[in-house]
C-alpha cells in the first residue's frame, strides 16, 4: 500500500491503474483514455480531407479566354500613392514624435543660469512671507543648539 | 528664459519625492528653499527655520544658485542625530553636484544624503 502510493506521487496520476502485464504488483501504466484518441484521430482526418480539397480545386479552372485588362493609373493616382501619401505619413509621424518634446517644459537644465524665481520646498502654506513676519526672539530660540553649515561652488 | 517657473512640474514632483523619502526615513522634517538670497545668507536660512512649524526637528536647506551659495540649518534635536561633520559631507556631495550643474540631482542626492546620516542611531558606547 506504500509503496503504491508512492508510486502515485512520482508520477502524480491519481487514477493509476494496475497493468495487466503478469507482473506481481507494483507496475501501472498511465495510457491515454480511449475517447480522446479517438478525438484526435477523427479531427487528423478531417484535416486531411481538407488539404487534399484544397489541392485539387485549382487544377479544375477553366483556360482564360482573354488577355486581362489593366486598370489605367492617371498621373494624379500615381502621385497620389507613390509621393502624397508616403510624404504625409512621414510629416503626421514626425509631428507625432515631436509634439511631447515641444510641449513639455523642461524646467531648470544643467548649466543654466537661474531664472530668478524661488521656490520653498517643505516650506509652510504662505511660503517666504512667514519668515518676514518671524520674530529676533523667535530666530534665537530656533537657533539655540542648532547646527548646520554653509558652502560655495 | 527670465520670470515664470524655475522648475518644470517633473523637477518639482521628484525634489517633493525625496523630502518625503527622507522625512519618513528619519522622522525630522526637511524643508529646501531655492532661489535669491541676496547677501545675508546665513541670517535669512535662520529667517526660514524659525517660519518652519516646528523648528527644533527640522533641517533647512537653502541653495542660491545665482550667488553660488548653500546653507544648512539643523535643529537642536536634529543635531543630536546629524552631526554638524555629517552635514558638512553631505554639503560638499551637493557642491560637486552644483558645480557639475546638476541643480535637482545635487538636491536630491543632498537630501538623501543628511537623511541617512540622521537615521543612524547615536551610539551609546563613546
Amino acid at each position: 500500500m506504500g509503496e503504491r502510493k508512492h508510486v502515485r506521487e512520482a508520477t502524480r496520476d491519481r487514477r493509476a491503474r494496475k497493468a495487466e502485464n503478469g507482473y506481481p504488483s507494483c507496475v501501472f501504466t498511465h495510457d491515454s483514455s480511449r475517447p480522446v484518441r479517438r478525438l484526435v484521430l477523427v479531427l487528423s482526418g478531417a484535416f486531411s480531407l481538407v488539404l487534399a480539397a484544397a489541392f485539387l480545386v485549382p487544377a479544375a479552372a477553366d483556360t482564360p479566354a482573354e488577355w486581362e485588362t489593366e486598370p489605367t493609373a492617371s498621373a494624379l493616382d500615381f502621385l497620389l500613392v507613390l509621393l502624397i501619401i508616403p510624404l504625409a505619413l512621414a510629416a503626421v509621424i514626425t509631428l507625432l514624435a515631436l509634439l511631447p518634446s515641444l510641449a513639455h517644459d523642461r524646467g531648470y537644465e544643467p548649466g543654466q543660469s537661474w531664472r530668478g524665481e524661488s521656490e520653498w520646498f517643505g516650506g509652510p502654506t504662505k511660503g517666504v512671507r512667514t519668515a518676514d513676519e518671524v520674530t529676533p526672539e523667535q530666530v534665537e530660540a530656533s537657533s539655540r543648539d542648532s547646527g548646520g553649515t554653509s558652502g560655495r561652488w | 528664459m527670465a520670470g515664470g517657473e524655475p522648475f518644470s512640474s517633473d523637477q518639482r514632483a521628484e525634489i517633493d519625492r525625496a523630502i518625503r523619502g527622507a522625512e519618513t526615513s528619519c522622522r525630522f522634517e526637511f524643508s529646501v528653499y531655492v532661489g535669491a538670497v541676496g547677501g545675508q545668507a546665513h541670517a535669512f536660512a535662520q529667517r526660514l527655520h524659525a517660519s518652519l512649524s516646528s523648528p527644533d526637528r527640522s533641517v533647512l536647506i537653502l541653495v542660491d544658485p545665482a550667488a553660488r551659495v548653500i546653507e544648512v540649518i539643523t535643529g537642536s534635536v536634529v543635531r543630536r542625530s546629524l552631526s554638524d561633520d555629517a552635514v558638512r559631507l553631505a554639503v560638499a556631495g551637493m557642491e560637486s553636484s552644483f558645480s557639475a550643474g546638476d541643480l535637482v540631482g545635487g538636491i536630491k542626492h543632498g537630501v538623501g544624503q543628511l537623511a541617512e546620516s540622521a537615521r543612524k542611531p547615536a551610539t551609546l558606547h563613546e
